[in-house]
């Protein structure tokens, strides 16, 4: 598993997760969602893609800790989405039920658009 | 008589000849002899059929019934003037004829058609109506029956079906004590089939080709041969064979041939997971010397929650009709998974699977509070949806945030033979029967893991499916270590092969279905740790 942090133009944090999650590997990813959850403050909402188009399988043990973070960012008025999920992650979402409380983009450059906020784009 | 009244009079018996000859409700009759009456569902004219004054007869009859009302009152529907007079007729004869009557020791009622023991039991001779409801129910389902056109079975048959059936039940301790320990009955050939000492041939029936099979399954099919189609055994006797006659009928010297080895008698996978993480830990504690005492302590804490968790696991439901099996292998010490057998009512049986997220002592803290929150609604719920609902409520404030239970719920109600169906997050329960059409349905009503909402959502999303169950039917639910296991090439287990292997055995026993699908799991992961609690719930209707 690989993950990457950029930092978009229009201040939109994008974090793409790839590969495969291996049991080892869950506590690391749930300390990832901590880390986002726990930065979120309200005196600068966070905006916040996942990119997930090329990870491979999200283990449900760590689905909680991503719904943690999306509570904890929407509390400080702020979002946090997915961009890209491929069929593995859909199914996990769908058997879940939780599809309606996570929200998910076809690709980074819509969940970008979408979470814009329309004077940040000479913020960088 | 005035005109009139004869002209009313000749209308209605033209009416009552015309419903004779064309009204299927008037075509009913008790016994194949006496007719019996739309109206009051009883039967009125013994013997009638081929009389030639029919319609007198039953235009007298409807002149006294009560319910008639010159055609005003309400008839009985055909289907429910069928179910009457089949409940008559059973009455009937469970009171005149023996082969109705014929029962095993412990009062279970043998079908006088399929000649197989039913859910119906009653210790003496005396008819009530919960038996002759019974009764009915199979008859409505026995293939062998056909609607009373089937041909029945004589006592004698059936007395001697129950003899073979008792001396079997009596004989499999023996075996299985036998089998465990005395060469002379544990030979199988190549191909892992039991060779029988008494009469000396391979007995294709009993598989020995794992020590699940050999310890659950084949002293049962050994009693079955041994009692029903062995030329040599007799009750009591030796057998005749010896160990070397055994070993060169096996080709005990090829791989695979030969005397089954039983590792020590320790049942469950649960037992060999655990035993096997306790002699790490054990091992880890004898290398490093540092370790203190509290760290030991902690362990031991962590073995004692695990131990209680094990203790808290339910017996199999005993229910006529139904066979009941399930799977726990935790990854952990301590389990997130769970499983649970409610008694709702007396009829209803509540079947609860589910999955804490992550796993460990905090998952199996929180696996306690669910399972006795649905325990505690579930009692006198006969909606599996409502009980979600409640207990949802329950336990969102104690839940931390990152922690949620995925949970699936039937409640079956053994007289109706229906399971209402409600799912909050979890794996969708798998339907097979090959009778079926389609044979495999994937039963996936809508609903959100329990914890991740107050009320409104979860409330909202969650749906309730009613299964009209039937003979063969098999139910089989897995939680996601099953779905989830990877093999080295980290592909996942998933619904496909999960299904393939339902198809595969799914025309078994409960029992061995659950043993299979945990052999096809094991064998896909290979030498791949499992990653994740797995945990497999089968119910075969009978």
């Amino acid at each position: 598993m690989e993950i990457s942090r950029r930092k978009d133009l229009k201040g939109v944090e994008v974090v793409a997760i790839s590969g495969r999650v291996s049991g080892a590997e869950v506590p690391r990813l749930i300390a990832e969602f901590q880390a986002i959850g726990a930065g979120a403050g309200p005196a600068a909402p966070p905006r916040i893609v996942l990119e997930v188009s090329r990870l491979d399988n999200l283990p449900s043990a760590v689905v909680g800790s991503l719904l943690e973070a999306i509570r904890a960012i929407e509390a400080a008025s702020g979002r946090l989405v997915l961009a890209g999920p491929q069929n593995a992650l859909t199914v996990v979402l769908d058997r879940l039920g939780i599809g309606t409380l996570v929200t998910c983009f076809r690709s980074v450059d819509e969940a970008v658009k979408a979470l814009a906020v329309p004077d940040a784009s000479n913020s960088q | 008589m005035a005109f009139f009244d004869k002209l009313k009079e000749k209308r209605v018996r033209e009416r009552v000849g015309q419903e004779l000859a064309a009204n299927p409700a008037w075509k009913r009759y008790y016994l194949g002899r006496s007719w019996v009456c739309p109206y009051c569902a009883k039967a009125a004219i013994e013997d009638a059929k081929g009389k030639p004054d029919l319609m007198e007869l039953v235009y007298a009859h409807l002149k006294a019934c009560p319910e008639w009302k010159e055609f005003a009152g309400t008839p009985n529907r055909p289907i429910d003037l069928d179910q009457s007079i089949r409940k008559a007729e059973i009455t009937q004869f469970m009171k005149t004829s023996p082969l109705w009557r014929v029962r095993d020791p412990a009062g279970q009622w043998y079908c006088p058609y399929c000649a197989k023991p039913t859910e119906v039991t009653f210790p003496s001779n005396k008819v009530n109506r919960e038996i002759v409801d019974g009764i009915a129910t199979h008859l409505d389902r026995c293939y062998a029956y056909e609607g009373g056109r089937g041909t029945p079975q004589t006592v004698q048959s059936l007395l001697s079906l129950i003899d073979k059936a008792e001396r079997q039940k009596r004989l499999i301790p023996e075996i299985e004590k036998l089998t465990a320990s005395e060469p002379l009955w544990q030979f199988k050939d190549d191909k892992k089939r039991w060779a029988c000492p008494h009469c000396r041939h391979i007995i294709s029936d009993v598989d020995l080709s794992s020590e699940f099979l050999v310890r659950s399954v084949a002293p049962r099919q050994i009693a079955k041969h041994l009692i029903e189609s062995c030329p040599a055994y007799k009750d009591g006797a030796a057998p005749q064979a010896t160990v070397e006659e055994l070993r060169a009928m096996t080709g005990g010297d090829r791989k695979e041939a030969g005397i089954v080895t039983l590792s020590p008698p320790q049942d469950t996978a649960t037992f060999h997971a655990i035993r096997a993480e306790l002699d790490q830990v054990r091992e880890l504690l004898s290398q490093n010397k540092n370790v203190d005492e509290r760290q030991k302590e902690l362990m031991r804490s962590i073995e004692d929650a695990g131990r209680q968790q094990r203790e808290m696991l339910p017996d199999l439901p005993k229910i006529a009709g139904y066979e009941f099996e399930v799977l726990f292998k935790p990854m952990a010490t301590v389990s997130g998974d769970f499983y649970d057998f409610l008694k709702v009512s007396p009829e209803e049986t509540g079947l609860v699977l589910g999955d804490v997220s992550g796993h460990g002592v905090e998952a199996g803290i929180v696996m306690s509070m669910v399972k006795k929150c649905l325990k505690i609604h579930g009692r006198g719920q006969s909606s599996p949806a409502e009980n979600l609902r409640v207990t949802n409520a329950d336990v969102f404030e104690d839940l931390a945030q990152s922690t949620f239970a995925s949970v699936s719920y039937g409640v079956l109600n053994t007289a109706s033979r229906t399971l209402r169906f409600s799912r909050a997050g979890h794996t969708p329960l798998f339907l097979f029967n090959p009778t079926r059409q389609p044979d495999l349905t994937v039963i996936e009503p809508k609903g959100i893991v329990l914890g991740v909402d107050k009320g409104p959502v979860f409330n909202r999303t969650l749906e309730e499916m009613e299964i009209k169950l039937v003979a063969g039917d098999m139910l089989v639910q897995v939680t996601d270590g099953v779905l989830e296991a990877t093999d080295k090439k980290k592909e996942e287990f998933g619904a496909e092969r999960l299904t393939a292997a339902i198809r595969k055995y799914g025309t078994h026993e409960a029992k061995y279905l659950v043993h299979m699908l945990e052999l096809a799991v094991n064998e896909f992961r290979g030498t791949c740790p499992a990653e994740d609690d797995v945990t497999i719930l089968g119910v075969k209707v009978l």
